[in-house]
């Protein structure tokens, strides 16, 4: 008796498991992708020589700004340094790409 | 924190001799690089940490202390790999690969821009 | 004449890579050896850099404890700089600690009843694993690598908002823990394939130089959380110990561990001050130090040599991992072949820790 008891209550239940990652909320303060806002940016270098995985590179004479999204280890340390506020991490879940170069901007 | 100085290998095992009768564990085992000697600091749990300290020149024969602290077999095979130097009775090689051998990694004298990696990785993730 | 039979790198019961020889005779392991550094990273050398870079390369030694490294390695910076953080640092450190030691204790929990064959469990244990997940995330923002800490205090503060979610979430929590202790202490199963299975004895551990709540399960006593770093001096703690020193020991001790967690945990929210979150310290260090906290695993230890500059003269990294490893030749020897995966994992083994 308390099996099947046991049994209903478990099959009426919400299931553990999520089915789309994307379709979970994350939290405000959630450590995404980078994103440069290019207008604000005074190219000082500062997030590249902060960045402990060398995943940022700047170039101050073309204004190239690369971030590689393989290399990225989310920790928020270019946000910190940046002195105009120019990076920005948002909450956006990284996802999986279909093409290697779409990895890096 | 007591800070122990040692002269020579015979104070060195009697000093590690002396700590295990009173009950000491050995935490591990710390080599640091000086230019042309080799600090061998060993750290001691006894109601706090309890650092023995010797210096050895970089060809010398280190003295193994695997018969007194069973255990620090491990920290010594550690310890000769990185730092290229002999200890005695341990056989060099741990952590490291076949093509790492005799580099010691850890030496001041080894850069890391020197080493060329061959992994499929690296192609698409250039330092 | 005993067989040799390779277990490992790669086994479908130890997910991380290690390399055991065991010599049998008929069905008893008569002898044993290991072979470790499928996982080395080169990590002390690259930590000779900028020690604010350095806080990242140490909360990535390990994926589950990486609150306790980069604690730990903060922790020896600041000895060296001669700063004292903020009385509120201490008390969100400590709470970040005991939440990492709760999903570390269900995550061992779980694999260890997949390797007895209670699949049941594991489910269970990783689906009330993801409640302290969730709290982390909401806390810190990111679920492994909170990037929490820097050198003079934390990097951001939590908020209100969390706490509360924290809380009702432990509360749903301690309730599953019961209920999971109650279906594990009432298998009859689980009790015969564990009790008496790779005994240790306290004299063992002293001389195989066990660390963690392995060694507590024998009755030694080896907690570092008694020298009274963060906040453990400031909340009443003492550690738990057990007599029996087998599998069915270690089970209970890191069972009783999280129930204590919990408690640590709201005495901590309890306790937390307001104030300040401390300063980015920015100056070159000078000297050498080390610091020891207690991870989940055991006894984790970090020397560190600054040299005036921004950058490390040398960083070493003793992980609990690689002190429990050198008992393996003990434990193993005398037990039965089928008993050989289980007690392999129920040292708690941590190989990305181990090889470094």
């Amino acid at each position: 008796m308390g099996l099947v008891k046991y049994a209903l209550k478990n099959l009426l239940r919400r299931p553990a498991t999520v089915e789309d990652p994307a379709a979970i909320p994350v939290p405000d303060d959630y450590r995404g992708t980078v994103f440069m806002h290019r207008d604000e940016c005074i190219w000082c270098l500062r997030c590249m020589k902060a960045c402990p995985a060398n995943s940022i590179i700047v170039d101050r004479e073309k204004e190239v700004f690369v971030y590689k999204y393989m290399k990225c280890i989310t920790c928020g340390i270019c946000e910190d340094v940046c002195p105009t506020d120019a990076i920005e991490i948002l909450p956006v879940p990284r996802e999986a790409k279909y093409k290697r170069e779409w990895l890096e901007y | 924190m007591k800070d122990i100085r040692v002269e020579n290998t015979d104070d060195l095992l009697s000093e590690v001799g002396r700590l295990r009768g009173e009950g000491a564990r050995l935490i591990t085992i710390t080599g640091v690089d000086l230019g042309e000697s080799i600090e061998v600091i060993y750290h001691f749990d006894l109601e706090g940490v309890i650092n023995v300290r010797a210096v050895f020149d970089h060809g010398d024969r280190l003295p193994s202390v695997s018969e007194v602290f069973f255990y620090a077999r491990l920290y010594e095979r550690e310890l000769a790999e990185m730092f290229d130097v002999e200890i005695e009775g341990i056989h060099r090689g741990l952590l490291l690969s076949e093509d790492m051998r005799g580099k010691g990694p850890l030496r001041k004298r080894f850069k890391v821009e020197n080493v060329t990696l061959v992994s499929k990785e690296d192609k698409y993730c250039p330092r | 004449m005993p067989t040799i039979v390779p277990f490992g790198p790669q086994h479908p019961i130890l997910v991380e890579p290690i390399r055991y020889l065991l010599a049998l005779e008929e069905e008893t392991v008569v002898g044993v050896e290991y072979e470790i550094g499928y996982l080395h990273k080169g990590l002390e050398k690259a930590m000779e850099n900028d020690y604010i870079k350095d806080i990242y390369f140490a909360e990535r030694v390990c994926g589950i404890c990486s609150m306790v490294h980069s604690t730990t390695f903060v922790n020896a910076v600041e000895k060296l700089a001669g700063i004292e953080v903020p009385e509120r640092v201490k008390f969100i450190r400590t709470i970040l600690l005991e939440l990492e030691r709760l999903h570390s204790h269900m995550l061992w929990l779980g694999i260890v009843a997949d390797s007895i064959g209670f699949q049941n469990l594991f489910m269970l244990c990783w689906r009330d694993r993801e409640l302290i997940m969730d709290i982390l995330e909401s806390l810190t923002g990111n679920r492994i690598h909170f990037s929490m800490n820097t050198v003079g205090g934390l990097r951001k503060d939590i908020s209100e908002k969390g706490i509360r979610f924290m809380l009702g979430n432990l509360d749903r929590f301690a309730l599953s823990v019961r209920k999971i202790e109650n279906s594990l202490y009432n298998d009859l199963t689980v009790l015969k394939r564990l009790r008496g299975v790779a005994y240790l004895t306290r004299e063992d551990c002293k001389r195989y130089g066990v660390v963690g709540p392995n060694a507590r399960a024998s009755g030694y006593s080896n907690d570092s959380r008694m020298d009274g770093y963060e906040a453990y001096e400031m909340i009443d703690f003492s550690p738990i110990l057990k007599a029996g020193g087998d599998n069915l020991d270690r089970v209970v001790i890191r069972m009783d561990e999280v129930l204590q967690s919990i408690g640590l945990i709201r005495e901590c929210v309890r306790l937390l001050p307001d104030g300040e979150i401390g300063e980015k310290y920015k100056r070159g260090v000078e000297g050498e130090t080390f610091f020891r906290c207690e991870a989940p695993r055991g006894e984790l230890f970090y020397y560190v040599r600054g040299n005036g500059s921004k950058k490390l003269e040398r960083v070493k990294i003793r992980t609990p991992t690689l002190a429990n490893l050198a008992m393996m030749e003990k434990v193993m020897i005398g037990l039965e072949f089928a008993n050989v995966p289980a007690t392999a994992l129920f040292f708690d083994p941590c190989m990305s820790c181990q090889d470094r």
